[in-house]
């Protein structure tokens, strides 16, 4: 007999072998993007393609958003929605995986950008970061980028189910999907602003996390700390489980095949 | 044995076409049951509530004693008539990915299946014919051990010499002993040897229902003629 991780398992690994061509093509222009840029050195005014090596960065946030609706998308387009509704698993959990997967696939597409522009974009930080020596700047980047890794994880966790609600909204009411899913879509994120932002006031207590950044004192390079408070996102993850029961609800409930 | 299967002033509305307009109707364990009707009537319908892929508009529907749900659908083995096969996979992925989600499935009846139906389990998904999809799929859905099978178009796609060799097998190796097959076609000079039961649909409601020999011999033709009549 299976269980539940082992089927939660498999609808997550049969989501990302989905996507793995798209995203191998993505990464491979990302590449291209880059060896074009490096051609450019020297020819275009200083910075101009260092600072475009890190454009690919801003597919990250989009990503997360795309991959929710082409998830669902293909499943109707190609018919597999008949074997997956039919699938005795409850909603949460069809719902909750391909939330997972976007958020792996972004990671994935967010650190190739990093990987294969830091050649190019990295030079505009090296003086800095050498003057504070090689460990204190990997450390310290290594702990702010696990930091900041995990608070967008759960943030594009929430995007994600945010618009899987507008997607299967748009599916259960039978109405045209241009209308109604940017309705529900913008309609959450409000609710979601403003039930967070009272949630955060009743979360103020949560501790901070401490950020680290390359600072200048005068002339000298140094690491500053800049705290963050987590209860924006304590609240957003809060307000998303809401969402992730409603979305569930819709796709085990009101969906016509 | 109580009803598998039952409805009664089941409706369901898409947009103001009613597919099934007040469909009464019971299917007991042990028998094969032909659901016949032109395109339209509400074959699909039935079949896709059953398995809890459309929700009623209205009067009741049960499936082994309970609402469509998660918990029949563990039960409830589905063959959608569409090409829904999973087109990355190869037909061993496929079978796998399945096989995971449904504690009822009989990795020896998959094997033997395979076989019969001229698989080979490491042939991709994507290079398949129309007609081996078919078949993939009736592998899928006649591999489980389930209370309920519901076979929608099962035979659309397949070549009609193989059509019959099929319909023997489902009726002579995969006759369910306590449950119930449902076939949805109108193929019907095919499979009319496989149906133990008959039920004609006639946009969303039951025009003609009874047991296959009785309605035979009651009309004193075969049950491809009395479609022809029926549906005249």
């Amino acid at each position: 007999m299976k269980t539940t991780v082992q089927r939660l398992w498999t609808l997550l690994r049969r989501e990302l072998a989905a996507s793995r061509s798209l995203l191998l093509i993505i990464a491979g222009l990302m590449v291209i993007w880059n060896l074009l840029l490096a051609t450019r050195i020297g020819m275009w005014p200083t910075y101009l393609a260092e600072s475009m090596a890190m454009w690919p960065m801003f597919i990250v946030l989009p990503w997360a958003a795309i991959a929710s609706v082409q998830s669902w998308h293909r499943e109707w387009g190609q018919g597999s929605i008949h074997y997956t509704l039919a699938f005795p698993v409850p909603g949460w959990a069809l719902v909750a995986t391909k939330a997972t997967a976007a958020v792996i696939e972004t990671a994935f597409l967010g650190l190739t950008a990093a990987i294969v522009g830091w050649p190019l974009y990295g030079r505009m930080v090296h003086g800095p970061a050498d003057a504070l020596g090689q460990s204190v700047q990997l450390r310290a980047m290594g702990i702010t980028a696990f930091k900041a890794g995990v608070m967008l994880a759960v943030v594009l966790f929430v995007l994600s189910i945010i618009v899987q609600l507008g997607y299967l909204a748009a599916r259960a009411a039978r109405l045209p999907a241009g209308l109604i899913s940017p309705l529900t879509v913008v309609a959450a994120s409000w609710a979601l602003i403003r039930c967070g932002g009272l949630l955060n006031k009743g979360l103020a207590w949560l501790p901070s996390v401490t950020f680290w950044a390359v600072g200048r004192a005068g002339k000298a390079y140094q690491l500053q700390a800049r705290p963050a408070g987590i209860a924006p996102v304590v609240s957003a993850a809060i307000v998303g489980l809401g969402y992730l029961a409603v979305t569930a609800w819709l796709a085990e409930r009101h969906l016509d095949v | 044995m109580g009803a598998l299967l039952s409805a009664k002033g089941l409706r369901k509305r898409y947009g103001n076409k009613w597919a099934l307009d007040g469909l009464d109707l019971e299917v007991t364990g042990g028998r094969i049951m032909g659901l016949l009707g032109p395109n339209g009537s509400g074959k699909s319908t039935l079949l896709k509530i059953a398995a809890g892929l459309v929700q009623p508009s209205g009067g009741k529907v049960a499936v082994l004693g309970r609402a469509p749900g998660r918990d029949t659908k563990k039960r409830v083995a589905y063959l959608p008539e569409v090409d829904c096969l999973y087109r990355e996979m190869t037909i061993r992925q496929t079978l796998t990915y399945l096989s995971t989600f449904y504690d009822d499935w009989d990795q020896t009846k998959a094997r033997e299946l395979l076989e019969f139906m001229e698989l080979a389990p490491e042939t991709r998904v994507a290079s398949l014919s129309r007609g081996m999809r078919a078949r993939l799929k009736l592998v899928l859905a006649l591999a489980r051990q389930a209370s309920l099978v519901l076979l929608d178009e099962p035979l659309s796609g397949i070549d009609p010499r193989s059509r019959s060799r099929i319909v023997q097998a489902v009726v002579g190796r995969y006759r369910p002993e306590e449950g119930a097959l449902i076939i949805s076609t109108h193929e019907v000079i095919q499979a009319e040897s496989a149906f133990d039961d008959v039920v004609f649909l006639d946009r969303g409601r039951v025009r003609l229902a009874g047991v296959a020999e009785d309605l035979r011999a009651q009309h004193g033709m075969s049950l491809e003629a009395l479609f022809e009549e029926v549906y005249a």
